[in-house]
């Protein structure tokens, strides 16, 4: 009997109740550089997958607080023309259904910054990029300075809309939003120091987040690996909240009920 | 009698057993530091990227022979450097190899050349090219048999004294200068600057 109340009121708790959180701290021991060393491979180190020191913890990035990921060819070349450092977050973007008209939402938000290259040149590509768990749907920013729109000040291309620069810090920022406990409408923006902005819109089919991660690409796919530049892209301060949605009054009703019929049985 | 027989023999399985416990033992260990050290290898193993860079420097002097003829020397010093940053031993290794070429040039042809290493731009490579693609043995000092000479000897003169120095075209090579240096992470200095787009 005492089981079966519990998991009614835990039953009535989850279905009031929506909320979560993720944050990646760089500065964790899972990400400590080991002594003596300059950085530290990070592919295995708290769920991120990438070759073994194309992704590497960076000391005193310049951005966040304390260390930072790296992923670039700075260390090693890339293995192939294009690279991933990913982890998994699995972030839902349903939740509560229950009632109508519940204004969901969730705010992701990352630091990044793109280093140039300093003892290799090369037209790199990098970008940041959340994906979806349906098909290939991704949120992402490229930072491409082989396609810079012309006219605009600025040497890295953002998704052919916008230029940013190297060496400055820019925050992603993903804002999902939605009715019926779901927010998988998203207006993805790049935000600058100062405050300025470029901003993105999309719906997604994808009912989570399934991972982060970030991209490589050599600016010419055909040509040797040994042509990559040794830029490096950075981040920082991850992480992502949602909003606990209001329970409804049918739902509350049916707490009401649930704790009367509790009541009633003792 | 028959009972100590049964004592005898029963210690003796008994050791056996510990014994091939024992060898079982270090059989296994044997494999655990194994494969420890292949693992230890292994992350030895890691090749960390080089990266190559290529100076080239030309020079032109003039020396007078003996005869009174003037004669251009002309030395192509091409210098490459090999960084290695390592990040695990937090050390850049730098290998440098030097290579010197010398060339006597009739004057005309050393002018000739500097104008056209002027035009060739600043590729890595564009003197050593340039010099490949200028200069053949008409554009080199001849002796009286026409031959390329290898060697010359000017005269210089020094506190009133003329002196004389042989010089050749051999090339010479230094190879693998390697030095090693601690490293550090080198500190992104971060700009504050605006995202630009058409809207």
């Amino acid at each position: 009997m005492n089981k079966f109340k519990f998991t009614l009121i835990a039953g009535i708790v989850a279905s009031v109740c929506s909320s979560q959180a993720v944050t990646i701290d760089f500065d964790s021991a899972a990400y400590a550089i080991p002594s003596g060393q300059i950085a530290a491979d990070a592919n295995g180190v708290d769920g991120w997958e990438s070759d073994a020191f194309l992704g590497f913890v960076v000391p005193t990035p310049g951005i966040g607080s304390g260390q930072a990921l790296g992923f670039g060819p700075k260390y090693v070349l890339p293995s192939s023309a294009t690279e991933t450092i990913k982890r998994d977050v699995n972030i839902a973007l349903t939740g509560n259904s229950t009632g109508t008209h519940i204004p969901a939402s969730g705010l992701f938000t990352a630091d990044v910054l793109v280093n140039a290259s300093s003892n290799a040149s090369g037209n790199d590509v990098f970008g940041i990029s959340l994906y979806g768990n349906a098909g290939s749907e991704t949120i992402s920013f490229t930072f491409d300075p082989g396609n810079t729109v012309s006219g605009l000040a600025g040497n890295l291309g953002v998704n052919g809309i916008a230029n940013a620069y190297y060496n400055s810090e820019y925050q992603f920022k993903v804002a999902f939003s939605g009715d019926d406990g779901a927010f998988q409408t998203y207006a993805a923006s790049l935000v600058d120091g100062n405050g300025g902005s470029f901003t993105q819109y999309g719906q997604l089919t994808s009912t989570s987040i399934s991972s982060i991660g970030l991209t490589y690409a050599l600016a010419d796919s055909s040509a040797a690996m040994s042509t990559a530049s040794d830029a490096f892209i950075t981040m920082d301060n991850v992480s992502f909240s949602a909003s606990i949605p209001e329970p409804s009054v049918s739902l509350l009703s049916m707490l009401g009920a649930g704790l009367l019929v509790l009541r009633r049985r003792r | 009698m028959f009972k100590g027989r049964q004592n005898a023999k029963k210690n003796y399985n008994n050791m056996l057993i510990l014994y091939k416990k024992k060898l079982m033992n270090k059989i296994f260990s044997g494999l655990l530091c194994l494969f420890a050290l292949t693992a230890i290898s292994e992350l030895k193993a890691q090749t960390f990227r080089t990266f190559q860079t290529t100076t080239e420097e030309i020079t032109y002097t003039n020396r007078t022979l003996a005869d009174g003829s003037t004669v251009v020397e002309t030395v192509i010093e091409t210098v490459v450097v090999d960084l290695t940053p390592n990040p695990v031993t937090a050390e850049s290794t730098v290998s440098t190899d030097t290579k010197e070429e010398t060339l006597f040039l009739t004057s005309a042809a050393a002018t000739a050349l500097q104008t056209a290493i002027s035009n060739a731009g600043s590729g890595a490579s564009a003197i050593s090219t340039t010099v490949a693609a200028e200069v053949d043995d008409d554009d080199k000092i001849k002796d009286s048999n026409g031959a390329v000479v290898s060697s010359v000897t000017y005269v210089e003169v020094v506190n009133g004294t003329p002196t004389f120095t042989t010089v050749d075209d051999t090339t010479v090579e230094t190879n693998d200068v390697v030095t090693t240096e601690r490293a550090e992470f080198t500190t992104i200095v971060e700009e504050v600057k605006a995202i630009v787009s058409q809207n």
